[in-house]
């Protein structure tokens, strides 16, 4: 009984964490799709005007042929930044220009060019200080492929205005400069020096829109004057067919499944093809692996002498790893000179201990009497020691070869020449 | 039974011949097997020119007790025909340590174990492993054993007289020392001969007599000393063959016994984590078999040691001034602070000796044999541990605590050493 209950309690659990990561994730996805930049209203704006309307989401699988057009609305001001830190006011979610790239290559796609600081969300306050500076958007031109192409805002706080039959407004409203395009971008929505929606060509000389203000297809913008109409007949606009996909992509990840279903060939399989692999010399071949297989598992079925017991967790081991552990950090801080000298001075300490005893380790007291026994090479050592001792930083091959003439010369004074 | 690493040699590269002689040559397979069964052939020659397993015998005896670090002799007979040299491995419990010997010929040996822990230890089996004739095959005889040796504390400098001898000078009649003012205790007169010292001239008595006498003394007898145990986890660690609490051990009661022979009370207590057993001093030789019967069953504990509980429950016990001598061990100089604090406090009625010991590879770590810069930074790393170690004890003896800090080897002779020393100096 207590054993159900705890495996009921565990698949609780268990159901309870998938349930809140899988609501958490949602509500981190919602967040910014439900708010006024949003573009959750622009679905079923899409779908009442008669489109057919997808939304990438994790779990969709829509296949790329059948996309006419993809709606990519940015919310990152700087593609190449990919770190998650930078999320915040200005670059609301990520995506990265290889994103971009392959999402333009697989379909026909309007970027939507992101406008507002995440601070207009925040204090449900529109105004100049609250949008995105002018000047930022060249780095993302450039990431874009679009550089060269200039956009500017209505100083008027609403622009209205009259497009595929219906009165649009928009306040501050961003257009791209129609006189002033790159050889790559044509106007395709124009009013005017201005145009709405321009047309490039990428690098691959794929066709790709961008859309200059966000405000035409967001939650926000969506309410105002007939905006969802302009936009419906933009979008139908931009579509061969009326019946094509609007695939609305807000995601770095891709959604889309590539349909590959001409290259399938099926092939014919029969009992005979099994057969192929025992016939001569393969059959041979497996009976031969076979034997020494077998023998391999002969041999080791029979253990000589009994299974070693595993070290266990004993008091010395322990302060041994200790020992070594203290000792490869030392090594890692790098400063090999400062060890040799520390090592020296112990040393030297311990050597003048010997002589004079404990407590009584004078180091200046132990040279002149290292002197009375063989004065050039305590000399020398005495040279030496004091080299090792200043911590110079030196390459670590140098202060070997020093340790070594250090010792060399510390056995001669202590056992003699013969040492 | 099982193949032999040539058989399988041989089969691999039999194998890789048959893989390039029929695609590569393109013949015929039954070449192929051909050669497989002359290799099959070959292996049953061998079979039948090798001594099976089942005709080897073995009688196997052991010593039914021996003392912990030292080593018993496991005497092995083995009969039946001729093999070829073989391996033998003993399976035996984890307080054995037995050696793993190759190529042996002998007929009848003696393996050597050596007794890691006091307490019952078994031998269950003994495998031999030996080629076949023409070395295909590893023949391997397995004989099970039901053979046990108990380990008990290790008295051998009590039975082989090295206490009696190094206690001597404090024996009757030994009234010779090297300490002037040692041995208050007058013992007899004796005749003044030249080369005695003139100061032991009674000068009353000499009148009286009318010729030189000289007093003898001799050391105090009926002190009582207290040995205090630690067995708590930090006494687990094995230095050399044996745990620090075996050593312990063997020392304690070496010292037992040499109090015994001095004329000394001896009691006995033990702490880990909790207060342990309690032995009252108790006089004469009843006091060293109870103590030995006692210390034969202690365990280690694989908690940290109470040093105040212990202590304090120690002190409860000690009605005169006793010499206590502890043996313990601390990690670092953090953790020996509750045991500097209670043996100052215990330091103000008794005679205290701590003895701890110092471990040999530690101190071979601190002089770097290898050459390179890694085994330096290891000795820079147990120089700072040996001389945190060497600052306990130091504060330990500035505050009037006698310390003893030796290697396993030197314990008890040292201990037995201090031990006349502070009889000597009537320092209890």
């Amino acid at each position: 009984m207590g054993k159900w209950v705890a495996g009921l309690a565990i698949a609780l659990l268990i159901g309870l964490g998938f349930w809140w990561l899988g609501v958490s994730t949602r509500q981190e996805l919602r967040g910014l799709d439900a708010s006024v930049i949003g573009t959750d209203g622009l679905v079923k704006v899409l779908t009442d005007q008669g489109l057919k309307v997808e939304v990438a989401a994790p779990g969709t699988a829509i296949k790329v042929g059948d996309i006419g057009l993809r709606i990519l609305p940015l919310y990152d001001m700087d593609l190449f930044d990919d770190r998650p830190e930078t999320v915040g006011d200005v670059t609301q979610r990520n995506i990265s220009a290889w994103a971009v790239r392959s999402k333009r290559l697989q379909a026909t796609t309007l970027i939507v060019l992101p406008k507002w600081r995440w601070a207009a969300v925040q204090e449900g306050v529109a105004a100049p200080e609250t949008a995105i500076p002018l000047e930022a958007y060249r780095p993302l031109f450039e990431q874009l492929a679009i550089n060269g192409v200039k956009i500017g805002r209505n100083p008027a706080s609403f622009a209205e205005a009259r497009a595929y039959g219906h009165a649009g407004a928009a306040f501050m409203e961003q257009s791209f400069d129609a006189t002033d395009l790159p050889d790559r971008c044509s106007a395709y929505w124009r009013r005017g020096n201005w145009a709405q929606v321009i047309s490039c060509r990428g690098e691959d000389d794929e066709v790709f829109y961008v859309l200059a203000d966000p405000d035409l297809l967001n939650n926000h913008g969506l309410t105002l004057a007939d905006n969802a109409g302009v936009g419906a007949g933009l979008l139908r606009g931009l579509l061969v067919a009326p019946s094509d996909l609007v695939y609305l992509d807000r995601f770095e990840a891709d959604f889309t499944t590539y349909d590959g279903g001409d290259e399938r060939v099926d092939y014919e399989r029969t009992p005979d093809d099994l057969w192929r692999f025992f016939k001569p010399p393969l059959g041979e071949i497996w009976a031969m692996l076979a034997i020494l297989l077998a023998l391999f598992l002969w041999r080791g079925s029979r253990r000589f002498g009994p299974v070693r017991a595993p070290q266990d967790e004993t008091p010395e081991r322990s302060r041994r790893e200790a020992i070594a552990t203290r000792a490869r950090l030392i090594r890692l801080t790098g400063q090999d000179g400062a060890m040799v000298a520390d090592y020296v001075k112990s040393d030297l300490t311990r050597m003048a201990e010997t002589a004079f005893g404990a407590g009584r380790g004078e180091v200046a007291r132990l040279f002149p009497l290292l002197a009375r026994r063989n004065p050039a090479r305590a000399a020398e050592f005495q040279g030496l020691a004091q080299e090792l001792m200043r911590a110079t930083p030196q390459p670590a091959a140098a202060l070997r070869r020093q340790l070594d003439t250090y010792h060399q010369l510390q056995r001669i004074l202590t056992h003699g020449d013969d040492a | 039974m099982r193949p032999g690493v040539r058989l399988l040699g041989i089969a691999t590269g039999l194998l890789a011949l048959s893989v390039v002689l029929l695609v590569g040559f393109d013949l015929e397979s039954s070449v192929v097997a051909l050669l497989w069964a002359a290799v099959l052939a070959l292996a049953l020659v061998d079979l039948v020119l090798t001594t099976p397993a089942r005709r080897l015998g073995l009688t196997a005896d052991l010593a039914p007790h021996g003392f912990a670090g030292h080593e018993v002799g496991l005497a092995l007979t083995l009969t039946g025909p001729a093999t070829a040299p073989m391996a033998l491995r003993l399976t035996h419990e984890a307080g054995l340590a037995a050696p793993r010997p190759d190529g042996v010929v002998e007929r009848a040996l003696s393996l050597p174990l050596t007794i890691l822990r006091r307490g019952t230890h078994k031998i269950t089996a003994l495998e031999a492993m030996y080629p076949s004739r023409l070395g295909l095959f590893d023949v391997i005889a397995r004989w099970p054993l039901d053979l046990s040796v108990t380990g008990l504390p290790d008295v051998h400098p009590i039975l082989s007289g090295a206490i009696r001898t190094q206690i001597l000078p404090l024996l009757e009649g030994s009234h010779v020392m090297t300490l002037r003012g040692e041995g208050s205790d007058f013992h007899q007169l004796r005749d003044f001969v030249p080369g005695m010292d003139r100061r032991s001239i009674d000068w009353k008595r000499s009148a009286r007599m009318r010729k030189l006498v000289s007093r003898e003394t001799r050391a105090e007898r009926n002190h009582q000393i207290v040995i205090c145990l630690d067995t708590g986890h930090l006494m687990g660690e094995r230095l050399g063959s044996l745990a620090r609490l075996d050593h312990a051990i063997h020392a304690a009661l070496a010292l037992t016994w040499a109090g015994v022979l001095a004329g000394d009370v001896m009691g006995f207590f033990s702490f880990g984590p909790r207060p342990g057993a309690w032995l009252p001093p108790q006089p004469g030789q009843k006091s060293f078999a109870r103590i030995r019967a006692h210390s034969a069953d202690l365990t280690q504990d694989d908690a940290e040691t109470n040093h105040t509980l212990g202590l304090t429950s120690l002190a409860g016990q000690l009605k005169r001034r006793t010499l206590v001598v502890v043996f313990s061990d601390f990690s670092d100089s953090v953790t020996a602070e509750l045991l500097v604090e209670n043996l100052t406090v215990m330091r103000r009625q008794h005679l205290i000796l701590y003895v701890s010991l110092r471990d040999p590879e530690l101190d071979t770590l601190t002089h770097p044999q290898a050459p390179g810069l890694t085994p330096v930074a290891a000795a820079i790393a147990a120089r700072r541990l040996s001389d945190e170690r060497q600052r306990v004890l130091d504060r330990l003896q500035r505050l009037g605590i006698l310390c003893l800090d030796t290697t396993p080897g030197d314990l008890t002779p040292a201990l037995i050493s201090r031990y006349m020393d502070i009889k000597a100096r009537e320092m209890i």
